[in-house]
């Protein structure tokens, strides 16, 4: 358990970290209060590994140590707060943008705040005492995990898309499968709480006491929207990939970023950045853009240099594939399948070890054809658009 | 091709400040001192946990105060932790493995002893079992 | 208000170009050397916590011996500080090698290896033979929740010794054969570093799992 809580918040603080990005973006401003999020996610790493009793109040500690760690609990909502405020406030005075990541990031601010006012009810150990495995507890977590994790997964998922595989998701789908998961989570997780604060344990193979029942098929009703909302989910990949030559990403930059990434194409080169970009500050692509007009008069070509790349390699993949071997024989005591495990991965390791050759050079004549064929392109889109005369 | 790579594996390594050449006196020093002090620190806890000589309860704290000296020894002249800029990073990794440390070997002996303490004897709940 | 707002688009709002003056002044990304110690450093942060875990366990179950052999009646301390010695020179050794390597000597370097080796050897020996001792004498893992916690706790720290000496013979091995290029240097640095965190936890082990336990 001292692992098994710093876990939830080893899955939640990337999620934080895909809505800074989002947020900003479609909030058309620079992400408010940067330096006290830097000092919230490292105040949440700290005390996240001071909360794990929570997990077993009931066990019979004692009150001075459930005391403690019920205190801890609840003092880990204000860093948490004060990063749900700084989104707040990048919005407000902000251009919003309902793009579809936006929307999923506007669920979660809304979710995930009262999933979090659950937890914090349940941090008071008499409480706790009562709500401890119970169905109540059930609905908190799903609350803060699907509106977290889940709702950053989706939002970084549409955001990132178009950098990577070089054309953007259907918006269509993409926001119907938004408003299906959304309203599909509270129809089946809102009902949850009232049983639990009626008696229902977790992990109940039947049930027959009825007072629970019209909760409980109200939960039901909802988990057909969500299974809407997951089909929608993948039909929207299906979508997107037949139309990809209409949602083409051709300039790179298809939401108007703030980050470097969108300054390169989509999908980048293999070097990532012809030059080295210098970088004085924060939204670093925002003031290459605000100074766009500049570059564009001074149209000199930066100088390209040769670039060292690392080469691939399969070595992972096969040392895994034995050490994966080698646990499964442990747990089974397959002596002989240990051994070849463990030879396997120690052998591949070498192997990897004994390499000449790590790198490659692409030479600075390369990096220029790929770079100038990506600037033209970007060049003949914004044209297109009419933005550059 | 194979020049340039060559080029890359042969251009020193090291890091502002490291560039001087090695002289190995100060080295070979810094090793036998450390292995100086941890084989009197070793040799303090052995005869420490024999003895009669201490009062008895504070014998486990003395070696946990032992260990605790050595570690710091190992740390400095072994592993080279210092106060460089170069070395802040690996420092702030290592206080944050010593809070990790701290907070779960405390927590679990504090927490397990207080379940224990609130446990009822085992005598009582063995017949509970029939 | 609209001097802030305006000051966005151009500035540092949040005054991070001060945070750089204050820095190390050289141009671009760190040296390879001091990023793979660092990344090394951050593995060695988890191998202590996972222990830390263990010791946990075995602090906690330090009295549930289930009517067996306590510490007392077990621990030999004579072969303890022979283990203790045995990885404490090893130490020395590996420090030896580090400088030998640093100053290019591949035939010092291959017989402080050689050292090392040996010595860290002779630690699993005796180790091995207190195990098999302990089985022998019916006190093996299986005989109380005190003893299972004390195998894994000392067990895992033989395991990771083993696979220190494995990792010891390959470096003598790459050395040898492609003498001490620069990605080489830098793996022997990660093998000091991890050799040398071997003899730590052992500090750690030898006070509270032998000398604290030998009392009880």
């Amino acid at each position: 358990m001292a692992w098994g809580h710093p876990e939830v918040y080893i899955l939640v603080l990337p999620a934080f970290g895909i809505f800074s990005e989002v947020v900003s973006t479609f909030s058309s401003k620079v992400l408010f209060g940067y330096r006290s999020m830097v000092l919230a996610t490292m105040a949440i790493c700290i005390i996240s590994f001071m909360v794990w009793l929570h997990h077993f109040f009931t066990m019979g500690a004692g009150p001075d140590v459930n005391a403690i760690f019920g205190i801890a609990s609840m003092i880990i909502a204000v860093p948490t707060g004060v990063k749900i405020y700084n989104w707040l406030f990048t919005m407000f005075g902000g251009r919003v943008r309902f793009a579809v990541p936006m929307l999923w990031s506007i669920g979660f601010m809304v979710t995930f705040i009262i999933g979090g006012l659950t937890g914090v009810l349940l941090a008071v150990p008499p409480a706790d005492f009562l709500l401890h495995n119970s169905l109540f507890l059930v609905a908190h977590f799903h609350n803060v995990i699907i509106g977290a994790v889940l709702f950053g997964a989706f939002a970084g998922y549409t955001y990132w898309f178009p950098k990577a595989f070089g054309f953007s998701l259907d918006e269509a789908t993409g926001k119907a499968a938004f408003w299906f998961t959304l309203i599909g989570f509270y129809v089946t997780f809102m009902p949850l709480y009232v049983p639990g604060l009626l008696g229902m344990t977790r992990r109940m193979q039947h049930y027959d006491v009825a007072a629970w029942r019209p909760w409980m098929i109200a939960a039901g009703i909802g988990t057909v929207l969500l299974t809407i909302g997951v089909a929608l989910q993948v039909l929207q990949l299906f979508v997107s990939i037949r139309r990809r030559s209409e949602l083409r990403d051709t300039t790179g930059d298809p939401w108007d970023g703030r980050s470097l990434e969108w300054a390169t194409s989509s999908p980048p080169p293999v070097f990532n950045f012809a030059v080295l970009p210098n970088v004085t500050g924060e939204d670093a692509c925002w003031r290459v853009k605000e100074h766009a007009r500049q570059h564009e008069l001074d149209n000199r070509e930066p100088d390209y240099d040769d670039i060292e790349m690392p080469r691939n390699s399969p070595t992972g993949f096969v040392c895994a594939f034995f050490a994966t071997v080698m646990g499964f024989a442990l747990i089974w005591h397959i002596w002989w399948m240990v051994a070849l495990g463990g030879v396997g991965a120690f052998a591949t390791f070498v192997a990897f070890a004994w390499r000449d050759h790590d790198e490659y050079v692409i030479a600075a004549a390369d990096v220029a054809r790929i770079d100038r064929a990506n600037v033209a392109a970007r060049r003949a889109a914004l044209d297109l658009a009419g933005v550059v005369q | 091709m194979s020049e340039q790579i060559e080029r890359l594996h042969d251009r020193p390594d090291v890091a502002p400040g490291e560039e001087t050449e090695v002289r190995i006196g100060p080295r070979l020093l810094g090793y036998a001192i450390g292995l100086g002090l941890s084989v009197l620190l070793t040799a303090t806890s052995f005869f420490i946990a024999g003895t009669d000589l201490v009062w008895q309860p504070s014998i486990p704290v003395a070696l946990v105060v032992l260990a605790i000296a050595q570690m710091g020894v190992h740390l400095v002249f072994f592993l080279h932790i210092t106060t460089g800029p170069d070395n802040t990073n690996n420092v702030m990794a290592l206080a944050f493995g010593l809070l990790i440390v701290f907070l779960v070997v405390g927590g679990s002996l504090w927490i397990m002893s207080h379940l224990n303490h609130n446990m009822m004897p085992m005598d009582q709940i063995m017949p509970m079992n029939r | 208000m609209t001097e802030t707002t305006y000051a966005y688009a151009y500035g540092d709002p949040h005054r991070l170009r001060s945070i750089q003056q204050g820095a190390a002044v050289h141009e671009g990304p760190a040296p390879k050397r001091i990023v793979t110690a660092y990344g090394f450093w951050i593995f060695l942060l988890s191998d202590i916590v996972m222990f830390s875990c263990f010791f946990a366990s075995y602090t906690v179950l330090l009295r549930q011996t289930a009517g067996g052999p306590g510490g007392a009646q077990l621990f030999d301390l004579k072969s303890t500080a022979a283990e203790t010695a045995f990885l404490l020179l090893s130490s020395f050794a590996c420090g030896l090698a580090s400088i030998a390597a640093d100053v290019r000597s591949a035939r010092w370097f291959q017989a402080a290896m050689a050292l090392t080796f040996v010595l860290g050897l002779g630690f699993l020996v005796l180790e091995a033979r207190e195990f098999a001792g302990l089985v022998g004498r019916g006190a093996g893992p299986t005989r109380s929740a005190f003893l299972s916690a004390f195998f894994t706790l000392v067990g895992c720290h033989g395991l990771h010794v083993s696979a220190g000496i494995l990792w010891l013979l390959t470096m003598m091995a790459q050395v040898y054969a492609k003498g001490f290029r620069a990605d080489i240097m830098r793996r022997l640095l990660c093998f000091a570093l991890f050799w040398h965190a071997l003899d730590i936890i052992w500090v750690a082990i030898f006070s509270v799992v032998y000398l604290i336990g030998s009392g009880t």
